[in-house]
């Protein structure tokens, strides 16, 4: 079948034309939508207005703001998130008992729907009925209004927690598919030549694993680029007054609340391109020089 | 063995003729009496005897209504996979639908079929859309919250200003939250009420010249929710919450009293813990200081909705006369009658609903308590422009003048 390389493209196609209906299209579409002001979602005779769409964007202090939350999230998430990932695919991949139960665990809030652990979350923040507050009260403090929207910096936090919790379970599947596969030899060679645990992963492991880091990072950058379930639960409208938007939340609500689909298709552009230009970014920092 | 699996088989087979025999042709239905829509048992149930009695087979699309559901309609038909009925809103909603000759005309429908919902209304009947019931916005309110100095209250049939600053200022005594409201997402019913408070009916049928000739009373008027927050009317959270949060503390007994539209008395019978039988509904005060009219009071109520049927399905011979009879099926007399169970005004004058509880005659009640009745500012202006408003719903709460004129310029210049 590998000798036969026609076989392969035969079996590709489905796939191309598959995408080209579904992704490519459209986006060319929507880049098109982008030098076009609509009057309606239905509008059959939207005014070519140029880059007019693009300007404004620059000028739009909610998308500005949109904008630099994203670029903090994204900040948080490879700190963060992909930070812990690294941590707990160490550990586990250090032990032997248990570890199934670990995976298992920590892979968990991935299967759950964003839209269920908004829900939830919001719950436990809750004034009246939350988990937190019950908490507080039970012992014997005051309850706290967590999502005070005078409090912006908290209202953030908790915006962002569950979005970076939820996937920190992916990328410790990944980086521990990567240990895994790392050569035993290796390992041991280092123990026998005295090498501490601590130094095996500062000088081993992690260099090993720098291509899985890569992909996670891409990953980790264009997931966030486009970050909308979680934050539209548990801040509906980026309340207050747009300040919690995220590049995501604010293009469906340009799109889908203000009617604006001139508007939201050049931020799915913008969207797009700074995906590009991040993972570009991102893929010439971690260029792997040589396989180890 | 063998016998026995062909056996099942040749059931299997049986079956699937049987079913592919019934119904040719397939009516395409949408409307927003989804999920846990109080209407939606009823609508299933008329769906399912007309699919019985014609021989038809309906593929319904029904979904709770949102912004994402209104476009998806709107998109149904833009891509042609439009449905033959649809049960949809009226206005500047439904604008697109009708400028591109998706929908037909009830006079259009009526040169074919003469009695076409005639037992509507004319004064309710849409150009397009034939309606089933209308809604009033008013203040629902718990009255088993108002107990010992509150009680007197309840013997007034209506509640002035003053009255509602005493009650909000007896409850708050009693740890009892006056107003459930959740600005975040819906402070819809706190912007309408109170632009309409101050402004009167005019601001709503000429929006654009009230506005650029009135910017400061509008900005009065959105300010008046800053005031209530600050006067404790809406708790500790001061409306920053999700409307469903606010609701879940009316509906739990915490908060005294919501502004919302009828449809919400479907949430309540004699088994919720605030029962239907204890509430009533009052109109949202006149306010001192409005421009339409000293001591007036405002009502918002309409009949904002009602059953398209679609261009396609009427140039389609096998499915006109099945659309008609379908939307018929939905709008006579013993239908509406069932779709008012849960409130609302019967769009068709011949229905009488027996049993009505507490609250639904309370709610019956609204139009003989009020000097005029409008519709609500969200269905009177221009699709997509409301939500400016929307948004800006933290600077009414904290009173920010820039931020409510520059939301008051996003809406105007959609206008």
């Amino acid at each position: 079948m590998y000798k036969k390389k026609w076989i392969a493209y035969v079996m590709i196609i489905p796939m191309l034309v598959f995408l080209s209906v579904f992704l490519l299209y459209p986006f060319w579409v929507n880049i098109k939508n982008s030098f076009y002001k609509f009057e309606s979602m239905l509008d059959k005779n939207p005014v070519f207005i140029g880059l007019d769409n693009y300007k404004t964007m620059f000028t739009d202090k909610v998308f500005l703001g949109s904008f630099i939350n994203t670029l903090i999230l994204i900040g948080l998430v490879l700190i963060f998130q992909v930070g812990i990932a690294l941590i707990l695919a160490l550990l586990v991949n250090s032990i032997t008992k248990f570890s199934s139960f670990f995976k298992v665990t920590f892979f968990m809030p991935i299967v759950v729907s964003a839209t269920a652990l908004g829900l939830m979350f919001n719950l436990f923040y809750d004034y009246n009925y939350g988990m937190f507050n019950q908490i507080l009260l039970i012992i014997g403090r005051e309850k706290i209004f967590w999502k005070d929207p005078q409090n912006l910096n908290r209202l953030f936090t908790l915006i962002v927690s569950p979005v970076i919790w939820q996937y920190i379970g992916f990328y410790f599947v990944i980086f521990l598919t990567g240990l895994s596969g790392l050569s035993k030899e290796i390992l041991d060679a280092a123990e026998i030549d005295g090498c501490s645990g601590l130094q095996k992963v500062r000088y081993i492991q992690i260099p090993m694993i720098k291509n899985i880091t890569r992909i996670v990072i891409v990953l980790g950058i264009t997931g966030t680029l486009k970050v909308f379930d979680l934050p539209y639960i548990i801040s509906p409208n980026g309340y207050p007054n747009g300040k919690t938007h995220f590049l995501g939340t604010y293009m469906y609500d340009k799109a889908f609340n203000s009617v604006d689909i001139g508007y939201a298709a050049g931020f799915a552009v913008f969207i797009v391109i700074a995906g590009i230009l991040f993972s570009f970014i991102s893929n010439m920092i971690f260029r792997q020089d040589h396989d180890l | 063995m063998r016998k026995l699996l062909s056996l099942v088989l040749f059931s299997l087979f049986v079956i699937m003729i049987a079913g592919c025999g019934k119904g040719d042709v397939e009516i395409k239905t949408m409307s927003m009496f989804g999920g846990t829509d109080p209407h939606a048992e009823t609508y299933e149930a008329l769906l399912a005897a007309f699919e019985k009695k014609h021989d038809v087979t309906i593929t319904d699309n029904s979904a709770t209504s949102d912004e994402i559901w209104k476009t998806s309609v709107l998109t149904a038909f833009y891509s042609g996979v439009e449905p033959d009925v649809l049960f949809y809103f009226t206005g500047e909603v439904a604008k697109p639908l009708v400028t591109n000759d998706y929908v037909v005309s009830i006079e259009e429908i009526r040169k074919e079929y003469p009695d076409y919902a005639k037992n509507i209304s004319d004064s309710v009947m849409d150009p397009y859309a034939v309606p089933l019931k209308g809604f009033v916005e008013g203040v629902f309110v718990n009255t088993e919250l108002f107990t010992d100095d509150l009680a007197p209250y309840l013997e007034k049939d209506v509640w002035t200003w003053d009255d509602y600053h005493e009650i909000a200022n007896k409850l708050i005594a009693k740890n009892i939250t006056p107003f459930a409201f959740g600005a975040t997402d819906v402070p819809h019913y706190w912007i309408e009420h109170t632009v309409l408070g101050i402004l009167g009916p005019t601001a709503f049928t000429d929006i654009k010249g009230s506005i650029e000739n009135h910017e400061n009373e509008w900005v009065k008027a959105l300010k008046l929710i800053n005031y209530f927050a600050e006067q404790g009317w809406y708790g500790p959270t001061k409306g920053n919450q999700e409307h469903s949060a606010a609701e879940a503390t009316f509906k739990d007994g915490k908060a005294a009293m919501i502004l919302d539209g009828s449809w919400l008395a479907g949430s309540f019978d004699e088994t919720t813990t605030v029962k239907a039988s204890k509430m009533i509904m009052m109109p949202f005060p006149a306010i001192p200081t409005s421009k339409g009219g000293k001591n007036e009071i405002y009502m918002q109520s309409g009949f904002t909705s009602g059953f398209y049927i679609s261009r396609k399905a009427w140039e389609d011979k096998s499915k006109r006369d099945l659309a008609v009879k379908l939307v018929e099926s939905m709008i006579n007399t013993e239908a509406i009658k069932d779709f008012c169970k849960s409130g609302g005004i019967p769009a068709d004058p011949k229905v009488e609903i027996p049993n009505q509880n507490n609250l639904q005659v309370s709610m019956n009640s609204m139009p003989a308590k009020t000097v005029s009745a409008t519709l609500p500012l969200s269905d009177s202006a221009k699709a997509g422009s409301f939500t400016e408003l929307v948004k800006a719903a933290n600077y009414y709460i904290t009173g920010n003048d820039t931020g409510i004129k520059a939301a008051l310029d996003a809406f105007l210049e959609k206008q």
